[in-house]
């Protein structure tokens, strides 16, 4: 089960960073509020583990790609939760991580894909 | 700025309230979506898993891990050790005494075998020795072999020659005589010793003649005698009553070619006379005469055995040129090698052998030690099986808990090093006292802690850690659920099987240790059991030597009538004589000695003898059996006489008196007068042979000791004795003050140190012996408690239950013992040359050590046996 679940996280690695700065980019969120985004976004298709999500926060923290403050929040002001937000690094960084991206389904495409030769000569 | 441990400790707080509140509002969720209260919050522990695992794993994140958790392991591991006092007591105990021993005795090899002398490239200096036979025939030189080894050597950077003397420094006030040494002009070309201020000796110092009265001092003497006076050079000091000249001062911390003998003054070869009294005062230069101890010092690059094989011709070749025309003919083939000179010209060769035995049995106690603690360590485990499980189903990973064990291990060592150093200074120290007792001053051993010692102490304790923690760790790096029921079944897991292995190798080692303890002990006994032929105990020896401060023969000759005369006159004293050998200092004298008309039996051509004064055997109390002990009637013109011993007696003279024979000595014509007991002569491991005793008066000697039989005790006779020399005069230096009994005590320091130590040890190990045995049966016994409660229910013995137990204690030392003997006996075969009376397969010793173990073991399972019968059959059903 330990084993499983760290070959999932080394899966996801790249990808789950990527999608925690581009959920940022709309404004300051706490942990809870990233997974649920990225849950609702994906129609459910991705589930995000806690176990993964908060040693993603704290080590794209760590990194400086992402900035953390406690504010008090919720209906009565009175709970107060810890609020990620992105940074200029990290601003930065999620541009490289999508052209990266981008490229990369790009050519995974491709392979899958592949268009009529004909197209391709045009 | 706080500590990083703080900062932790508000982050981890931090991490908790993150992952609280997300907890809280998965559950908030949950229950908008209709679950009750109670559900939603068990929902929501569910769906968010493992959060234990998630905070490592953040931690990680953060990372510091390493350092922070090995602080955190540290931490917990010092708290577990100190929940279990017993545990960690013994173990660091265990530990210590490992360490300790090992940290004393190597740093006696250090000091004894390893240390270098402290001059430049130590590693190019060589002894050279002469060999017949494949054996040592000698290993010093006379002074034209040396001076032409060195002219005509190649391979060589030089070859030197030095030989020690006593010198007194007259001026101060009968003060102990220095160390001092004659050295030929090439001996500090040899060591590359530098002078502090002023010149060292050269080849121009030693000329044909006697040359100039010039000497070099110890920058320790300068100081210490002159206050580091500036002036010192070109000074004049009173060196045995003659004037000599101060040239120069050696460089700092730098006392002779002799590692553990502190010299103070380097005189040129040819002036030898001065200080060397007696016929040998000319003789300095005759070929016939061997006396210098060589060193050599080899070119950069050169061999030893290169080195060896040019100087060996020519070593062979000197001889023959430099041999007496008339002994040409009679010359015997001889070859020349070299030994290592790092230590200088004379190797402590007395302890190599007791202190390579030592550290080998200081190492098995070490492992036997370790063994030890690893079997605690493996009890433990089982006992925190449970512990393990659920920090496991926590989330702590496995190679965490191994490193966690490891820190524990860590710890043990650590503290086992601590305790380590603490007693082997007082091991040290004792061992001092051991080995120094009747060694002067400027001749005792030094030993003391240094840094590469520290470094040694650092690698055997991170050693020790791996070696007996790492089983355990392993052990329980094991899923503990799977083993855990495997007991339950009734089975042995495998942590038992590993401590039975354990305890079985430490009886196995531990016998070799009882059985040398056993042969030691033993060798010790007949060495003190040994009939010398005379009483050693309230005879003090003492030399003096009126030729120090310049008496002639005839001088030093009243003297001595007159120094004997008045100890005589004490009140304390019973009898006081003179003699040239000091019986068991370890010297000897040899003539040749025929006897007209009797061939003698044995082949040796020289017969020991010495040469003593009227009332020499009262003062032994060696027994006259016939004829009369010298007296004053032998003086220098009168018959010459002799007494003889009973061996030589029956050599000669089988079953005849031998009073009134004649013996013949040279040109002279000796008769016998007396008939002596046979007593030891050089050591106590010699066979007694024949021996001869000549009258002072009648033998030119120099050198006597004095000895003086008392009826007071040590420190009063000492006393009364200085007084009476000094009264014949006050300026005579009186050294090497002993009582015979010391003296005979230090011919056995080796044996009766191994012996106390390995005594030691032996009770050191039979106990941890016993511990692992009683561990194992007691955890035997309860781990069937419930299958005994079932024996005794269906109506089994008491003797039945017991002999259940019997039986492993049985397989346990049975097999160590098995194990064990054929260790011991094959171990004990490197003792052989240090045994004396006793061999090295010695039947009764090793009875003795397998009845060691067999009460050891007997005495470590009655306690565990005795609970096992008394177990109640409801008690141990209902238990689990």
């Amino acid at each position: 089960m330990a084993k499983d679940l760290t070959e999932r996280i080394e899966l996801l690695q790249g990808t789950l960073d990527m999608l925690i700065l581009r959920t940022l980019l709309f404004g300051p969120a706490h942990g809870h509020q990233i997974a649920k985004h990225i849950q609702r976004t994906t129609e459910d298709l991705l589930q995000v583990e806690h176990g993964s999500l908060y040693p993603a926060l704290h080590r794209l923290e760590r990194k400086g790609w992402i900035a953390a403050k406690w504010e008090a929040a919720g209906k009565d002001m009175k709970r107060e939760f810890k609020y990620y937000r992105l940074t200029a690094a990290g601003k930065k960084q999620l541009v490289n991580e999508e052209a990266k991206w981008k490229k990369m389904t790009g050519a995974i495409a491709r392979v899958m894909w592949p268009a009529p030769p004909a197209e391709e000569e045009g | 700025m706080p500590f990083f441990w703080q900062r932790r400790t508000k982050r981890e707080r931090d991490l908790e309230r993150e992952l609280q509140a997300h907890l809280d509002l998965e559950a908030e969720e949950l229950k908008e979506a209709g679950v009750s209260e109670e559900d939603a919050r068990y929902g929501a522990k569910r769906a968010l898993g493992n959060s234990g695992l998630t905070k490592e794993d953040v931690r990680a994140a953060w990372g510091w891990t390493f350092i922070e958790s090995t602080v955190q392991d540290l931490r917990y591991a010092l708290r577990s050790l100190r929940g279990s006092p017993v545990f960690t007591s013994v173990a660091i105990l265990s530990l210590g005494l490992g360490i300790g021993a090992n940290t004393a005795i190597f740093s006696f090899v250090n000091a004894l075998l390893l240390k270098h002398l402290p001059v430049p490239e130590p590693t190019r200096l060589v002894r050279l020795a002469e060999y017949k036979n494949g054996s040592v025939i000698s290993t010093v030189f006379s002074y034209p072999m040396i001076s032409e080894l060195d002219k005509r050597n190649k391979g060589f950077d030089g070859i030197s020659g030095r030989y020690p003397v006593r010198v007194n420094l007259t001026g101060d006030q009968a003060s102990e005589p220095l160390n001092g040494e004659v050295v030929t002009g090439r001996y500090f070309d040899v060591l590359q010793v530098k002078p502090a201020i002023g010149r060292l000796l050269n080849g121009n110092d030693v000329t044909a003649g006697t040359g100039n009265p010039i000497c070099v001092i110890s920058y320790a003497l300068w100081q210490e005698r002159f206050s580091g006076d500036s002036h010192i050079l070109g000074r004049k000091i009173m060196l045995d009553a003659l004037p000599y000249e101060i040239v120069g001062v050696t460089q700092k911390g730098f006392f002779g070619p002799q590692l553990n003998a502190r010299i103070d003054i380097q005189i040129p070869v040819s002036r030898a006379g001065d200080f060397m009294h007696g016929p040998f005062s000319t003789m300095w230069k005759s070929a016939g005469f061997s006396w210098l101890e060589p060193l050599a010092r080899l070119q950069a690059g050169v061999s030893r055995e290169r080195a060896q094989a040019m100087i060996d011709p020519l070593g062979q070749q000197l001889r023959l040129e430099l041999a007496n025309p008339n002994e040409r003919v009679h010359l015997q083939k001889t070859s020349f090698r070299l030994a290592d000179g790092s230590q200088g010209v004379n190797v402590e060769d007395t302890y190599f052998r007791p202190l390579t035995i030592l550290m080998g049995v200081v190492g098995l106690v070490l492992l036997i030690a370790c063994a030890n603690v690893a079997n605690l360590l493996l009890a433990r485990a089982g006992v925190r099986a449970t512990e393990f499980a659920v920090r496991l189903s926590l989330g702590a990973s496995r190679s965490r808990l191994v490193r966690q064990l490891m820190v524990e291990s860590s710890l043990l060592a650590g503290g086992g090093g601590v305790l380590g150093v603490a007693l082997a200074v007082w091991m040290i120290r004792t061992l001092l006292l051991y080995l120094n007792a009747g060694r002067s001053n400027s001749n005792a051993l030094r030993v003391s802690l240094d840094p590469m010692l520290i470094g040694f102490l650092i690698l055997l304790s991170l050693l020790t850690a791996l070696v007996f923690g790492l089983a355990p760790a392993w052990q329980s790096a094991k899923p503990a659920l799977a083993s855990e029921l495997k007991i339950a079944r009734g089975q042995i897991s495998n942590g038992t099987k590993m401590r039975r292995v354990l305890v079985i190798g430490e009886i196995a080692l531990s016998m070799m240790i009882l059985f040398a303890a056993g042969l030691m002990t033993r060798t010790l006994g007949r060495l003190k059991t040994i009939d010398l032929g005379f009483t050693p105990t309230r005879v003090i020896t003492l030399r003096v030597d009126p030729a120090m401060n310049g008496a002639t023969a005839e001088q030093s000759d009243r003297m001595f009538d007159d120094i004997l005369d008045r100890l005589r006159q004490q009140p304390g004293v019973q009898a006081a004589s003179m003699a040239v050998v000091t019986p068991l200092e370890g010297g000897m004298i040899s003539l040749d000695f025929q006897v007209p008309g009797r061939p003698a039996k044995s082949f040796d051509p020289q017969t020991d003898f010495n040469v003593v004064s009227p009332q020499y055997f009262k003062t032994l109390e060696q027994t006259v059996l016939t004829g009369r002990e010298f007296d004053d009637r032998d003086k220098k013109k009168s018959p010459k006489v002799a007494i003889v011993n009973q061996i030589f007696a029956n050599q000669f003279f089988p079953g005849e008196n031998p009073i009134g024979r004649r013996i013949k000595m040279d040109e002279d014509d000796i008769q016998i007068v007396g008939l002596v007991k046979n007593s030891y002569y050089q050591t106590l491991r010699e066979t007694p042979g024949p021996l001869v005793y000549l009258p002072v008066k009648q033998m030119q000697s120099s050198g006597f000791a004095l000895l003086v039989r008392t009826s007071l005790g040590r420190a009063e006779a000492v006393a009364e004795i200085k007084q009476a020399i000094h009264s014949v005069d006050a300026r005579l230096p009186i050294f090497g003050v002993q009582e015979m009994q010391d003296l005979i005590d230090e011919g056995m320091t080796s044996e009766r140190m191994l012996t106390f130590l390995a005594a030691l040890f032996s009770a050191l190990v039979t106990l941890l012996c016993s511990m692992g045995v009683y561990g194992l049966i007691a955890y035997a016994v309860t781990r069937r408690a419930r299958e005994i409660g079932v024996r005794f229910a269906i109506g089994a013995q008491k003797k039945d239950v017991a002999a259940l137990f019997w039986r492993e204690c049985a397989v346990l030392i049975g097999a160590g013992v098995l194990l064990g003997v054929p260790l011991a006996l094959a171990s004990a075969r490197l003792l052989k040359s240090l045994l004396f009376g006793v061999g090295a397969t010695d039947v009764f010793s090793l009875v003795l050590t397998v009845a060691v173990f067999l009460a050891a073991g007997v005495l470590a399972s009655l306690l565990p046996v005795r609970k096992a019968t008394r177990i109640e059959p409801m008690v141990a059903l209902r238990y689990e």
